[in-house]
């Protein structure tokens, strides 16, 4: 401490003998400041093997040293007047005030920084939809047996997962691929799901998705049909039944409203399965049938989801399915408890999935587990890149707007030449001159960024009504769930991203300055107070 | 001449002026390489979706389809402007891979491969059977079995190699797929309400790679007998779903579609009283850009979008032109002065100013277009580089069905950049080149202008 | 009485295009305290040249110029503005104001430019005190929160001659202060000179009008770039 004292006071020293006080200093401080953490950022990452622990522990300890020096410096120098004089300070504000050219600059500023906030958070929330929208209509963590396979006695091995910490609920599904015949002519390809459904609700938000029962409490909701109870009911994604509208990308509500009760033909296939045929012949294939009658419509907002599923209650499948058989599962999907360790409770699934299942199922060792954000990682990634592409893009139009404050800067130090003559002849030094124009390249940054700051969030939170918006008027629907995969747009705003696209606006505005203020600081006052 | 002169020598003289051209060359840049990529992607995809559907379609919406396809085919084959015609029969159904226990729906594409490739380039996306489109559906291990042509994305067995193309055997694997599908009626309903669905084996002989996504990844060709059987269209009378139609070279598709609706209309009216008539109701006529709107629709959209977004690059051009003749005038406006005492006219000083917005437009332009084309020349290189020393690609390969970038410069969309850069340079040269007309000699040779 | 400035055979030429053109050709002068010198000479005689060096706006080619015991052309930066700063007041025939700032806030530019944000609240009340006193005696009292160019010339011409005492430097260098002013208003400017000087002001003054320099107490003549003597 007392030697970053030491070097406080040192700069200091410096900054007062060389007297080409004004932004400059605070700029060079500032970039110091950057390059210290830059420089340790790359020696604590890039070099590790080359470098033993003591060393790094000792450049840290010099890092934080010179920022402390820095930062007493900075302190030292505002009370001191090195950084920037009351002159430059009022001229400042003035100019800022007087020129509507500046105004011209901000907006520029203002203007890159919404585009690259609004890009990022648009982005950012589509992969955090994409991400959460798995884990919250699939579980946290989602156990499949291999394929063939079903698992029977569920209920035990639920039961068990549920006493574990992690796990807080948990719910067996019977999953397979068929077909729909929705009604005459309409026939589509469906993933059959045979669902138990109290115990669903509490894994998923299938509940709030039902269209008819969505108000129902929780233990109400089932597959009954009000008209003929003996009837086994079905519940299907609303993108199976209806197509949305070619331009508002709505359902056709009243239509599907008006398909409850109505009864559908499904097929799937079987295997006559976990055995060999006694003649040592592979097990037969087979489709099955079932009809059922419309219990309920699921609109989740994933499209995926809305266009591929029929759910059906498990027991029912399973008795189609495999008629000598006790109710079997191919896919268990769990959820853990709030902030458990991903990596933790899937150790803990996979322990009580061997004790459950070693002496019940030779195939117990195929059985896959993964976690929600597993299923999509390759995906993401990719969206991932792509943002960075589209952001990299961006950050080129944004070095044009740099490029154009640099214009602007210039054009402003060019027709200010006289008054820089006139405070040079009053003993104001170049580098408080050079350290206004970079202070008002500054003021410019700020102002524009928290400017973008503001409309990127205004244009972020809105997104839907602009959209909707658009679409109302030019027709245009910009935002297809077919395309984009979910019915809404992803509208959080991305705070972390905030922060460095903030200070990247900031920093460019100030380097778009440094030409300008370097050409201000090099006006020769003899030449421009000749004449007027 | 002074005008030429005079422009010349500002564009010269002036350093700042380098940087409205470093701001062109920087704009012609990006958008000439985005665009490009676009458009790119965009023609390719149209191209292929052409391939895919041929040039006209007449479908129906509905998974009944229509029947007398054979009637208006016989009459469709004297039409001199028609090269040929092909049938197909579409179907929602189910398949199971015995030999990986694996299920997927799937869409039953059922064709007649020889008249199929006549017409569209089905052939050309076929592997094995390349040259012999007819024995498309005889798989090579069972020639007397019923064939299948699998799209390759269908059968997920990470075939696609991280470069785009696929991997291929010698020879057809020898692989059993069950289909199974609802066989319709002609209302609809089902029709053999005893086995309610029908399902067959086929035997698999080639794989289709169209390079659409959603065809290859979902389509399973086969016989169309075997479809038409299996979709409940062999009775009473056989329907199909569509009939594709290829028109002879150089005949207008947008004529020749209209043409066809008309004889469709005609056809329609004779036949509409037979049993079955009433499915023509759902049948439409359409050239291959109006069936596969759906798909060509999101991605001009997309392309749209960009372009409106990169419009703005434009807008800061205008404005850097803008700032740095506002410059340059304020810093001539004696010459202004002394120019206009000599009697040159308000619109020759304008002149100067929008001569020389483009010569720093076209200088611009010509810098940047020649760096974008050697950066798109060299763009795919430039990704296997990357790819090869620092495993990164802009798509990857194996999540996008794309093979090379594109990279192919359209004159068409290099003019309209070059265009649309002197045109903003202009603007921005407007207004303070009015400016500088409209000043009065006095004004601007008084002492008291610096 | 004690000189103040003292140049010794300074020169100074200028590149025109590609002719070299020589200004000062070896001037020596001396001024006192008190002192109030009138530099006259036809244009391009170099007076505008020796006043800027005067004043350590502009560095001579050889020779040197002395203020009291600091050589001024081998002053590094930091010091050379201090000199600006403190020591000298300019006032230009153009008044060069700044046109964003009050006049008060005109007058008391000299003062901000070396006093620190945090510095300022405190020192704020004698500075503005001063800054008021000045315009008050010029005749400005009721202009302070007018802008400069709401001024006719001679308010303007006195705003400068404000802003040039602000700092109270020893030395106020004048380059044509009537020059731009009618000849009423120019009296009265010149008054306001004789005033300063009758208290101990020492100024030099450049004028190509003879009727101006002899209200000096002392009259240097420039000819080609050399004092007539």
């Amino acid at each position: 401490m007392v030697i970053a004292i030491i070097l406080g006071v040192c700069f200091g020293i410096v900054a007062h003998k060389a007297e080409r006080s004004g932004v400059i200093w605070a700029f060079l401080t500032f970039l110091i400041y950057i390059a210290t953490g830059i420089l340790f950022y790359f020696v604590s990452n890039f070099l590790p093997s080359s470098i033993s622990i003591d060393n790094v522990i000792v450049v840290a300890v010099i890092e934080v040293f010179i920022r402390v020096a820095l930062s007493i410096f900075i302190a030292a120098g505002f009370l001191r007047g090195y950084f920037i004089t009351i002159l430059e300070a009022l001229l400042c504000f003035r100019y800022l005030q007087h020129r509507r050219i500046v105004l011209l600059s901000m907006a520029a500023v203002a203007l890159s920084c919404a585009l690259l906030i609004a890009t990022d958070s648009l982005f950012t929330g589509f992969i955090n939809a994409v991400e959460s929208s798995v884990s919250r209509h699939l579980g946290d963590i989602i156990l499949e047996a291999p394929s063939g396979r079903t698992l029977t006695e569920y209920d035990t091995f639920i039961d068990s997962l549920c006493q574990t910490d992690t796990v807080k609920s948990a719910t067996a599904v019977l999953s397979s691929q068929g077909l729909l015949l929705s009604a005459p002519g309409k026939v589509k390809t469906a993933r059959i799901w045979g669902i138990e459904l109290p115990r669903r609700l509490a894994v998923t938000p299938l509940h709030e998705a039902l269209l008819f029962q969505k108000d129902k409490p929780a233990e109400q909701v089932g597959f009954a049909i009000s008209d003929s109870p003996d009837a086994i009911g079905g519940i299907v994604g609303i993108g199976v039944l209806a197509q949305p509208d070619e331009i508002t990308d709505a359902y056709d509500m009243d239509a599907v409203k008006g398909m409850l009760g109505q009864r559908m033909a499904l097929t799937t296939g079987s295997m006559v399965q976990d055995r060999t045929n006694t003649d040592g012949s592979q097990p037969q294939f087979s489709r099955k049938v079932i009809k059922f009658n419309l219990a309920d419509v699921a609109k989740t907002g994933v499209y995926e989801f809305d266009q591929s599923f029929v759910m059906l209650p498990i027991a029912e499948l399973s008795k189609t399915l495999y008629p000598d058989k006790e109710p079997a599962a191919n896919l268990i999907h769990i959820r853990l408890t709030a902030g458990a360790d991903e990596e933790k409770a899937m150790a803990v699934v996979r322990g009580v999935w061997r004790s459950f299942a070693e002496d019940r199922f030779d195939w117990y060792g195929f059985v896959s587990i993964t976690s929600a954000k597993q299923l999509n990682a390759q995906l993401i990634a990719e969206y991932r890149k792509q943002m960075t592409v589209l952001l990299f893009i961006f950050g080129l139009v944004s070095v044009g707007i740099i490029l154009l404050v640099f214009c602007i800067f210039y054009l402003i130090v060019m027709t200010r030449r006289k008054d820089i003559g006139v405070l040079k002849s009053c003993g104001v030094s170049s580098g408080s001159v050079a350290g206004l124009f970079v202070l008002f390249g500054t003021v410019v940054g700020v102002v524009g960024a928290a400017a973008g700051v503001g409309l990127g969030w205004l244009i972020i939170d809105n997104i839907n009504a602009i959209e909707q918006a658009i679409a109302s008027v030019f027709g245009i629907k910009l935002w297809k769930a077919s395309t984009y995969m979910f019915t809404q747009i992803p509208n959080t705003m991305h705070w972390g991203s905030v922060l460095w696209i903030t200070a990247a606006g900031i920093i460019a505005a100030a380097v778009g300055s440094l030409i300008p203020a370097v050409a201000a600081a090099r006006v020769k006052p003899v030449e421009t107070l000749q004449y007027e | 001449m002074i005008k030429w002169l005079l422009a010349w020598r500002y564009f010269f003289k002036r350093p700042i002026s380098i940087l409205a051209v470093v701001a062109v060359a920087l704009c012609v840049f990006i958008v000439l390489v985005v665009m490009t990529v676009m458009n790119g992607l965009l023609r390719d995809f149209k191209q292929k979706n052409h391939n895919y559907a041929g040039d006209c379609i007449i479908a129906s919406d509905s998974l009944v389809g229509f029947g007398y396809y054979e009637d208006f085919t016989s009459i469709l084959e004297e039409q001199p402007y028609i090269e040929a015609v092909s049938p197909m029969a579409k179907g929602v159904g189910l398949v199971h891979l015995k030999q990986y226990k694996w299920d997927s729906g799937i869409e039953i594409h059922g064709i007649d491969p020889l008249l199929h490739s006549r017409v569209t380039s089905f052939a050309d996306t076929l592997h094995y059977q390349k040259q012999t489109p007819e024995d498309a559906f005889r798989p090579q291990y069972a020639p007397q079995s019923d064939g299948c042509i699998t799209g390759i994305e269908l059968i997920p067995l990470g075939r696609r190699k991280t470069d785009g193309t696929y991997l291929y055997h010698d020879k057809p694997m020898r692989m059993e797929l069950v289909i199974s599908a609802f066989p319709l009626n002609i209302k609809g309903g089902l029709l053999r309400s005893l086995d309610l669905v029908s399902t067959k084996s086929f035997y698999y002989s080639d794989d289709s790679h169209s390079g659409l996504v959603k065809v290859d990844g979902a389509v399973v060709y086969i016989p169309l007998e075997q479809a038409q059987i299996l979709c409940g269209m062999d009775s009473p009378i056989k329907r199909i779903s569509s009939l594709h139609i290829r028109f002879a070279d150089g005949e207008s598709v947008q004529s020749s579609v209209a043409k066809v609706r008309r004889l469709w209309d005609e056809f329609v009216a004779q036949n509409i009283n037979k049993p079955g008539g009433s499915l023509f109701s759902n049948v439409r006529v359409q050239s291959w850009q109006q069936n596969r709107r759906s798909v060509i629709a999101p991605m001009e959209k997309e392309q749209i979008m960009m372009t409106m977004l990169f419009l703005m690059l434009g807008v800061i051009t205008v404005f850097i032109v803008f700032v740095v003749l506002y410059m340059i005038i304020s810093h001539k406006s004696k010459d202004i002065g002394i120019l206009k005492s000599m009697g040159v006219s308000m619109s020759s000083i304008l002149g100067i100013f929008l001569l020389f917005s483009i010569f720093i437009a076209s200088t611009g332009s010509l810098v940047g277009s020649v760096l974008g084309w050697i950066f798109l020349y060299k763009i795919n290189d430039l990704e296997d580089w990357l790819y090869k020393n620092h495993n990164w690609q802009l798509w990857d390969r194996t999540v996008y069905a794309i093979g090379d970038i594109p990279n192919q410069v359209a004159p068409e969309v290099l003019a309209i950049i070059v265009g649309s850069a002197v045109f903003a340079c202009m603007i921005g040269a407007l207004v303070p080149g009015l400016q500088a007309a409209r000043k009065k000699p006095v004004q601007s040779l008084q002492v008291n202008q610096l | 009485m004690e000189t103040i400035i003292k140049t010794d055979n300074i020169k100074k030429s200028y590149k025109m295009g590609k002719t070299q053109l020589e200004v000062l050709r070896g001037v020596d002068l001396s001024i006192k305290k008190g002192e109030f010198v009138a530099v006259v000479g036809a244009s391009g005689s170099g007076k505008s040249t020796l006043l800027h060096i005067l004043g350590a706006l502009d560095t001579p080619d050889s020779g040197s110029v002395h203020y009291q015991d600091q050589r001024l052309d081998r002053l590094r930066w930091g010091k050379l503005n201090h000199f600006r700063n403190k020591t000298v007041g300019f006032v230009f025939q153009f008044y060069h104001l700044l046109d964003e700032l009050t006049v008060l806030e005109n007058a008391m530019a000299p003062a901000m430019a070396s006093v620190g944000t945090v510095g300022w609240p405190s020192l704020k009340p004698k500075i503005q005190e001063r800054a008021y006193g000045l315009l008050e005696r010029f005749g400005l009292k009721d202009r302070i929160k007018h802008k400069p160019y709401e001024l006719s010339g001679g308010e303007r011409q006195r705003v400068a001659i404000a802003r040039a005492l602000m700092n109270a430097p020893p030395l106020l260098l004048a380059d044509e202060p009537t020059g731009n002013l009618d000849s009423q208003t120019g009296h009265g400017i010149l008054e306001a000179f004789k005033e300063l000087n009758a208290e101990g002001q020492t100024i030099v003054m450049v004028t190509h009008d003879e009727r101006i320099a002899d209200q000096a107490s002392r009259t240097i003549q420039l000819l080609d770039g050399k004092v007539k003597s």
